[in-house]
């Protein structure tokens, strides 16, 4: 059983079509790392370089986003449900999970070496990081078997994987901390902060899946809300579109302790909002010289924005949406382009703080955030395509991609929608950094694309209609 | 006057499997009517082409004499889907206020009192959906559904998780009510306490319409109602 339990444990989540996809994905992407070691060998293959800075702020991000990605497949309740009531013995399932867990966490390191060759040759680092990675699966991986099968408190496992954690930094195991210092100073600052961060985001996921399997009412919040909105003051006109504009509020009271000022917000405080993150990303701008690495650190800045935003637009996109409430009472026409124009001024309203700096440093001559520009203004647009190729156009259903909210479940499937976005955001910043010009007329194009997409009645009924018809209300 | 619910040789099916084959069948105004079927025979479906939330492959479907597709009906609709879930992050209030704004009703907070009165949720005005009990998650669906005081109901296994109390509650207000009822249930006490007829579903097709007395009549010796009624669906 334990040789088979890590394929079970792949095939109970991931389709075999799905896992095909990913390993072509991987060859392909690793197919230019491939040709970049052919040219180390003699062959001349000329290779752009691009500021190591730049590379590293988003593999490490990429990193932290997998990982937030990741640690849902870890454990789901129909394991318990099943395999540990199917009176295997704990340590047989143990090294099982771990043999899943290790090829599972894997999957991240394997594309981040896929990419390297794509976008830079500096190794060094980027090797690095793969041992930090590693180091992290390692010690998630043991946290996991541990809460697991352990009647341990959380506190002690936390110390210990920290200590574990601390031993191997100071060991130096096996490049460590010391030698990516030795080649620029802000990598093993930035390098610290992403691992502390990847690390508590993939243990509170991983104790998050195994505890929601108890139901643990904790994680919900306190359960009375503190500032009502007050929907009795809507006009009642285009109450789709508002509402889906002001959602994320709404979820932020999952996260925040119920405490958010939901009831309290108006679109009007969103500029005070956007205004103030913009002066921010200014001033570190201008305040951080280059040789101090200002510009690393604004660049990780920007980047963790661009991520944390699309991991934000996953957590509320339509697996929130109640069809059989709002969508329902309207015509399909009219409730579908409420909700998707809804969310389209969300993510408008979010990115701004990005494309107001975009247009200041355009403004400045300053062409460095300009090669960022496609992707920050791909960004509002970024969850439209996945979900109507999805949806629509492949005809599946778009909730069980996501993952499922129901009463008992939380965060217990995939969110596989977001591979397509990963890949399009990936390909629009590569396209950003070699041709920006070429970068920002395609994101345009995409807007343009959409745009008729939500003008057409048609598409816009059968984006309604493929929502309920596959069970989803 | 035509019929509030009606079902002209409706085909529905999903992408591997064809539900309802040419389905034809009426509900009259105020008329409340069950649907009982096998599993997977096409109930829910049923009630969701009634809802507009899914359009007919061939026939056609209408309430009040349109299509359930269009804002004017959606008005007149009220909707539970089986094991309904509110907005989870949402307060109890807001969720029957969000619904009543949707739905066009004019005296929102009143109407969100009286829906909080009637389920007896006034205690919970303020939780979050997400904390409510299962049972309690039911009462606030049907008050979202009944804000807006529909003249068509639609629902699917209505007294699911309801307590013995909110069982009665919901009995006398549908009882009273001038509504057009068309529920789906597989429990026959439930056609019984709800409903003045039920409808069989077989084949894609309405087989049989009429009163459960009429069944209640026609029992042998030592037989149930539920083991007439499995008999006539196969």
């Amino acid at each position: 059983m334990v040789k088979y339990l890590p394929v079970f444990l792949i095939k109970s989540r991931i389709r075999s079509s799905q896992l095909i996809i990913l390993i072509i994905l991987y060859i392909i992407l690793g197919t230019p790392n491939a040709v970049i070691l052919g040219a180390a060998a003699g062959l001349k293959i000329v290779i752009p370089f691009y500021p190591r800075e730049f590379m590293i702020s988003i593999l490490l991000i990429l990193l932290l986003f997998m990982f937030q990605i990741l640690g849902n497949y870890l454990l789901i309740k129909s394991d318990l449900d099943f395999l540990v009531s199917f009176g295997l013995k704990s340590s047989r399932l143990a090294l099982g999970f771990s043999i899943y867990a290790l090829l599972l966490l894997s999957f991240p390191t394997l594309f981040i070496l896929s990419i390297t060759g794509i976008l830079t040759k500096q190794y060094a680092p980027l090797y690095s990081i793969i041992v930090f990675y590693l180091a992290i699966v390692f010690s998630v991986v043991g946290l996991f078997i541990l809460r697991m099968f352990s009647k341990n408190g959380r506190f002690l496992m936390f110390l210990a994987t920290f200590i574990v954690l601390a031993l191997l930094g100071i060991a130096k195991i096996p490049i460590g901390l010391g030698s990516i210092s030795s080649i620029y100073w802000p990598y093993a600052l930035i390098v610290v902060i992403i691992y502390l961060i990847a690390l508590a985001v993939q243990i509170r996921s991983t104790l998050k899946t195994v505890s929601s399997v108890g139901i643990n009412l904790k994680y919900w919040g306190p359960t009375n809300v503190k500032h009502v909105i007050a929907f009795e003051k809507w006009n009642g006109r285009f109450p789709i579109m508002k509402f889906q504009s002001l959602y994320s509020f709404v979820f932020l009271r999952s996260r925040m302790s119920g405490k958010s000022r939901t009831g309290l917000i108006r679109s009007t405080h969103l500029f005070a909002v956007e205004a103030i993150i913009s002066a921010f990303i200014y001033i570190i701008w201008k305040v951080l010289p280059p040789s101090a690495g200002g510009v690393t650190f604004l660049m990780f800045f920007v980047i963790v924005y661009v991520f944390g935003f699309m991991t934000l637009i996953a957590f509320f996109s339509i697996i929130h949406e109640r069809v059989w409430i709002s969508l329902a009472s309207t015509s399909p026409l009219s409730s579908s382009r409420q909700y998707i124009i809804g969310r389209l001024l969300y993510e408008v309203i979010f990115s701004s703080p990005l494309l107001i700096l975009i247009y200041v440093a355009f403004l400045m001559h300053n062409s460095f955030l300009i090669d960022l520009a496609p992707s920050v203004i791909f960004l509002p647009i970024a969850l439209f395509y996945p979900f109507f190729i999805f949806g629509v156009i492949l005809n599946l259903n778009v909730i069980q991609m996501q993952f499922k909210l129901s009463y008992v479940n939380y965060n217990q499937h995939i969110n596989l929608i977001f591979i397509p976005l990963v890949i399009a955001y990936i390909a629009i910043l590569a396209v950003g950094i070699l041709l920006p010009l070429v970068g920002i007329i395609a994101c345009i194009m995409s807007y343009i694309v959409a745009a008729v997409l939500i003008l057409s009645s048609r598409i816009m009924e059968k984006t309604f209609f493929a929502l309920s018809s596959h069970g989803y209300v | 006057m035509g019929a509030a619910i009606y079902f002209s040789n409706v085909s529905f099916g999903y992408s591997d499997k064809d539900v309802l084959s040419e389905a034809t069948f009426a509900v009259n105004p105020s008329e409340k009517v069950s649907i009982i079927g096998a599993n997977g025979v096409g109930k829910s479906t049923t009630l969701k082409l009634a809802a507009g939330l899914l359009r007919p492959r061939g026939g056609s479907v209408q309430v009040l004499g349109m299509s359930p597709d269009t804002r004017e009906v959606k008005g007149h609709i009220g909707y539970l889907p089986e094991d309904a879930t509110p907005y989870l992050l949402l307060s109890v209030q807001e969720n029957i206020e969000y619904s009543a704004v949707l739905r066009g009703v004019k005296e929102v907070s009143e109407a969100t009192e009286e829906m909080l009165e009637l389920f007896d949720l006034t205690h919970y005005r303020l939780a979050k959906a997400q904390s409510l009990s299962r049972g309690n998650l039911q009462r606030l669906s049907l008050a979202i559904m009944f804000v807006h005081k529909p003249d068509v109901l639609i629902m699917d296994e209505p007294l699911n998780y309801l307590d013995l109390s909110m069982q009665e509650t919901l009995v006398k207000i549908i009882k009273k009510s001038n509504s057009t009822v068309f529920l789906s249930t597989h429990v026959v006490s439930t056609a019984a306490r709800l409903t003045d007829k039920v409808m069989l579903l077989s084949n894609g097709r309405v087989i049989w319409k009429g009163e459960l007395s009429e069944v209640e009549s026609q029992l042998q010796k030592g037989e149930t109602i539920e083991a007439k009624l499995a008999k006539m669906l196969r």
